[in-house]
């Protein structure tokens, strides 16, 4: 409909795309609220191989396509005034095509059940990710950056497609009606149907899917790269919502494998490992939008390391918020960068005055950030964890901790650099206009008040996901044991006085350092030397196919013996084997 | 006699092409003739899968074989998958040459195309050995022809020479196996081979045989270490040739082997095809990284993806039972797919190479957004290479997968190694698609392009409708694909 319609009128397109957002986001908040055990359509799409598309809400699915419409109806909003000066180099009708067509195939992908939809959508999401990062493409830097992203997602997708495969196998081998259906998938493996080493396979496959799109470690890599991208599409792509499907994955197929022993540590121990490394990566690094992705990948740090203890309900409570708060911040980031025209933190400084609406709400999003990661301690405090703890799995749990104290950090870091202090550059700074204000304190509001809901959603989700164990919670409870946890109470006053010193530093001139600081960029842009690591299977592959090159020499006598040598080889290996 | 109406009617109207293409000098006019005779001959292959639906077996002679050496040709399932494909690819490319083709050459282009597309459905519905090589051979020379149809330039022609040298050894190779078979049996007989030879399964002779046939007919087929000819030809055949060759050529050779080791009882050579299949996918596609010409990029390409349907064939050989049996589908739905979307793609190329004239990526980069049209089309057919969602590669690549995972062992390494190949393409295809669609445009190049010919434009975007449609709906190719993986696993032995 886009592309028609923006051909037509730029501005009519415009506003379509926001209404179509918005009226897309109120029906997908009403169908939280409806939603009950789940509605259930189903359609045989390909008879020959037996696959059907099926629609099934669940509780899982539900938080995604939540959260991807709601924070993409406000980021569409945003877009049309943020967009405005790049209209004049590339058409517009692009970049709103893509991005609905983005929330809508993340919404599909979340309701789907059926592996071989959800595979479909999962690629398709992937496809209008490199298109959005690469779209400023005559910048060979955005070009790269979309390949970049492509290519090593699809590192995942091997694994998620291997993992859907043999899965089809193993329900075939049991005769099942629907192979593909998700249901009915997971019933068969909780009754033992399935044989240990397909879900092994599977299970590999799922976690190496979630670690490729939700950006963990080892294929963080290309996230803080995808910053390329447009600001809005930041906030919605690589915040609020194709990030988040790795964690969904993970957590709608947790039953499956509960029956493997390693796979939850392994979870937790991915998690833990990537929150930590990337926490001290944001730490460093001085372009707040990279600043933001080492953020991102973190947080979904905590929430694959709790989908890991099997708390399902701490890792979507997290995501749900994550969703918001991170949007807001890339929203208020995008403000920032709007006006004064740099993304590099030590050249802003002293914002508080000029964009007052901008400072406060990206204040509560930054304490958000350090807050709610803070409160994501109670999850882990579960018995699950204490699991774990039992089992040896300590290691983890103090760089779970550490991170946490080190992301209330970074997140005040970043907001004294930029908004307190003195101004450290010329440029002219104002408040963003109304449609870029409106989702900024939109989010803001959504922010602070979103976790009252906590009990809500804990008592929603307990009804829809059958198969996972949810304990009802009520936000009094949270609260109460929130404070009463020894390990919080030190890191909330380990934050308290971070924000004091803080403030006393935006008082007493600023904390940028005037050295020049190498180390410090060579780490965070390769990204932990996780590139270099990357880069070495591209160079040996380059060598290989040198390497191969050199016998395709396209000399006519070269070839014959190629022939010759075929031959003789086949021969040997038919009379050897024969 | 309907079986050999088809070929009968492309050669037939090969000649009338060439004596119009002669006289009237139209390309309009003579590509029109030949795409009646394809639509025709279209026709007569659909006939001829009604009555097979029936249950009539239509044979020529009618009588079936009387002397030990008497031609016969025979309608089945396999025979007509490879008559639809052909015809289908062929018909696009007769469109397409109408425009792209220069004048002076018309009648011997069309008259050569309609041998090769005649030559192709006689190697379908061969029913002896025989038969079989006279007309691989008919479509080999004509391949031949049409590679160094440029004579007047250099490259055509040495690609030619070595495609012809190279092939000539393969075919000699297959005519030895050929005549070791009728030295041994009296009888070249696909349908009465197996019983003749069944007491000899696993001999020297049978092992030598076998390793002719694949190596011979693997030349065809650009099997790695036999592929050295194919990207010479295949970037410098005028594009709508490229599009055949890649399309449905080596694809032909593929069957012609598939069917002589049916004949012979296999002998052990599944794995053996497989391990052929895993080096042919890797060397296509890490040589196809280095390459800047678009054209010889997708002819690796094309060898890569030869091992892809190599790989589920060579896998329902090798382990024979009903778990294969997706192997076969797959690669026989590969065929099918990988006829239009690489058919497609050479054709894209070769219209960038009609405005342009170069194959450079390069020097062509950002032409995909002057010309947004081929530009999405370009995308569509690359994404389809790589196995992207929701086009129609995807689909055959599932299956494949899913040969190797039912299978297990070998087959899910295979599986494995299928999907790690697919993400190393992705490499260059989605290079290929950064450089020529959102490329920064060069600044030498003319301000106004040639205006675009509707008639070469037209096809490209019909495939690339069709690479989206069966991506979305998948039956529309399994309903010829099918009958005809069946026929063949009833031969194998399964299913």
């Amino acid at each position: 409909m886009i592309p028609l319609i923006g051909w037509l009128n730029e501005r009519a397109m415009k506003w379509y795309t926001v209404a179509a957002s918005f009226v897309t986001a109120g029906l997908a908040v009403s169908l939280f609220f409806s939603a009950g055990g789940g509605e259930f359509t189903r359609v045989w799409w390909i008879p020959g191989i037996d696959a059907s598309v099926g629609i099934h809400l669940t509780g899982v699915g539900l938080y995604v396509a939540v959260v991807a419409a709601c924070v993409g109806a406000l980021a569409i909003l945003y877009s049309i005034r943020y967009m405005e000066p790049r209209e004049e180099s590339y058409g517009p009708t692009r970049y709103y095509f893509l991005t609905l067509l983005f929330v809508g195939a993340m919404i599909a992908e979340s309701m789907a059940d059926s592996f071989l939809f959800l595979y479909l959508f999962w690629e398709l999401i992937g496809v209008c990710s490199f298109l959005l990062i690469a779209y400023d493409y005559r910048r060979s830097r955005a070009r790269d950056a979309g390949l970049k992203a492509f290519v090593v997602t699809r590192f995942g997708d091997i694994g998620l497609l291997v993992a859907v495969v043999t899965l089809w196998t193993a329900m075939n081998r049991i005769g099942a009606e629907d192979p593909f259906s998700i249901g009915g998938t997971i019933q068969a493996a909780l009754a033992g149907q399935i044989p240990h080493h397909m879900l092994g396979i599977a299970g590999v496959g799922f976690i190496a899917a979630a670690v490729g799109k939700s950006a963990l470690f080892p294929l963080h890599i290309w996230l803080p790269d995808a910053m390329e991208a447009p600001t809005p599409t930041n906030a919605l792509i690589h915040a609020a919502t194709l990030v988040n499907a790795g964690v969904y994955i993970v957590a709608r197929t947790l039953p499956m494998f509960t029956v493997l022993p390693w796979w939850l540590p392994t979870l937790v121990w991915i998690g833990a490992i990537s929150a930590l490394l990337t926490a001290i990566l944001a730490l460093l690094e001085r372009d707040i939008k990279h600043l933001l992705a080492f953020s991102t990948i973190s947080q979904l740090g905590f929430m694959m390391a709790a989908v890991g203890a099997a708390s399902v309900f701490a890792s979507q409570f997290q995501m749900l918020n994550h969703g918001i708060f991170k949007a807001l911040l890339f929203l208020a980031a995008g403000a920032v960068i709007h006006t004064t025209g740099t993304r590099n933190l030590f050249e802003m400084g002293g914002l508080r005055r000029s964009m007052p609406l901008t400072h406060i709400t990206f204040a509560v999003g930054a304490a958000a950030l350090a807050v709610f990661t803070l409160l994501n301690g109670f999850w882990f405090d579960n018995a699950v964890f204490e699991a774990l703890l039992v089992n040896g799995h300590t290691i983890p749990l103090v760089m779970l901790v550490l991170a946490v104290i080190l992301t209330a950090i970074y997140a005040f870091r970043m907001y004294w650099l930029t908004f307190a202090g003195e101004r450290r550059s010329e440029t002219e700074a104002a408040d963003a206009p109304w449609q870029m204000a409106v989702p900024l304190v939109v989010l803001a509001v959504g922010t602070v008040i979103g976790w009252l809901y906590v009990g809500r959603l804990a008592a929603h989700l307990g009804t829809v996901l059958v198969y996972h164990d949810i304990p009802p919670i009520v936000p009094g409870a949270l609260l109460q044991y929130t404070f009463n946890t020894a390990l919080l109470a030190l890191g909330g006053v380990t934050i308290l006085a971070l924000v004091w010193l803080g403030m006393r530093w935006s008082r007493h001139g600023s904390p940028v350092p005037e050295e020049p600081r190498m180390w410090a960029d060579l780490v965070t842009d390769t990204k932990a030397f996780g590139d270099w690591l990357w880069g070495l299977p591209v160079v040996v592959m380059r060598a290989f196919a040198a390497l191969i090159s050199l016998g395709q020499t396209g000399d006519l006598n070269y070839n014959s013996l190629w022939l010759a040598l075929g031959f003789i080889a086949v021969l040997v290996m038919l009379l050897g084997w024969g | 006699m309907e079986v050999l109406l088809p070929i009968v009617v492309l050669g037939g109207a090969g000649l009338l092409c060439y004596v119009i293409g002669r006289l009237s000098l139209s390309r309009s006019l003579t590509g029109c003739v030949a795409l009646v005779a394809i639509l025709g001959s279209g026709h007569v292959v659909y006939q001829l899968s009604e009555s097979l639906d029936e249950g009539i077996v239509v044979g020529w002679p009618a009588t079936g074989p009387e002397l030990p050496l008497q031609s016969y040709l025979r309608a089945d399932h396999l025979g007509i998958f490879l008559a639809a494909v052909a015809l289908l690819l062929a018909g696009f490319v007769a469109v397409y040459s109408m425009r792209y083709m220069h004048r002076r050459n018309i009648g011997k282009f069309y008259a050569l195309l309609l041998t090769m597309t005649a030559g192709i459905i006689g190697i379908g519905f061969a029913g002896d050995l025989f038969t079989m090589f006279v007309l691989f051979e008919v479509m080999s020379i004509a391949s031949f022809i049409l590679v160094a149809f440029e004579r007047e330039e250099w490259e055509p022609v040495e690609a030619g020479v070595k495609y012809l040298v190279i092939s000539t050894v393969g075919g000699l190779m297959a005519l030895l196996g050929i005549a070791i078979v009728y030295s041994y049996t009296g009888s070249l007989d696909l349908a009465a081979l197996p019983s003749l030879l069944a007491g000899d399964a696993g001999s020297a002779q049978l092992l030598t045989v076998a390793a002719l046939f694949i190596v011979g007919f693997g030349v065809k087929t650009a099997l790695v270490p036999m592929h050295t000819w194919l990207p010479d030809a295949h970037a410098a055949a005028p594009s709508g040739i490229s599009a055949m060759l890649s399309g449905i050529v080596i694809e032909a050779g593929l069957i012609t082997m598939l069917k002589a080791l049916l004949a012979i009882g296999l002998a052990n050579t599944g794995l053996l095809l497989v391990l052929i299949a895993l080096l042919t996918m890797f060397v296509g596609n890490l040589v196809a990284l280095r390459q800047s010409d678009l054209k010889r990029m997708f002819a690796y390409s094309s060898i890569a993806q030869m091992g892809y349907i190599f790989m589920g064939v060579g896998l329902a050989l090798g382990y024979s039972n009903i778990a294969a049996f997706s192997g076969m589908r797959g690669g026989l739905y590969h065929i099918l797919n990988h006829a239009i979307m690489k058919g497609g793609a050479f054709l894209c190329a070769g219209a960038f190479l009609y405005l342009l004239g170069t194959r450079d990526m390069r020097k062509l980069a950002g032409i995909g957004r002057s010309l947004p049209i081929l530009g999405v089309c370009f995308v569509i057919f690359a994404l389809a290479l790589a196995g992207t969602p929701p086009f129609n590669g995807f689909f055959s690549k599932v299956l494949l997968v899913r040969a190797g995972a039912d299978v297990g062992g070998w087959g899910l390494f295979m599986a494995v190694m299928l999907i790690l190949n697919s993400v190393i393409s992705l490499f260059y295809y989605v290079g290929a698609i950064n450089t020529v669609v959102f490329g920064p445009i060069p600044d030498n190049r003319p301000k106004r392009l040639k205006p675009m010919p509707f008639l070469i434009a037209l096809p490209i975007v019909v495939l690339a409708v069709l690479v989206l449609a069966m991506g979305v709906y998948p039956d529309l190719g399994l309903m010829i694909v099918d009958p005809a993986a069946q026929q063949l696993a009833t031969m194998i032995g399964f299913g």
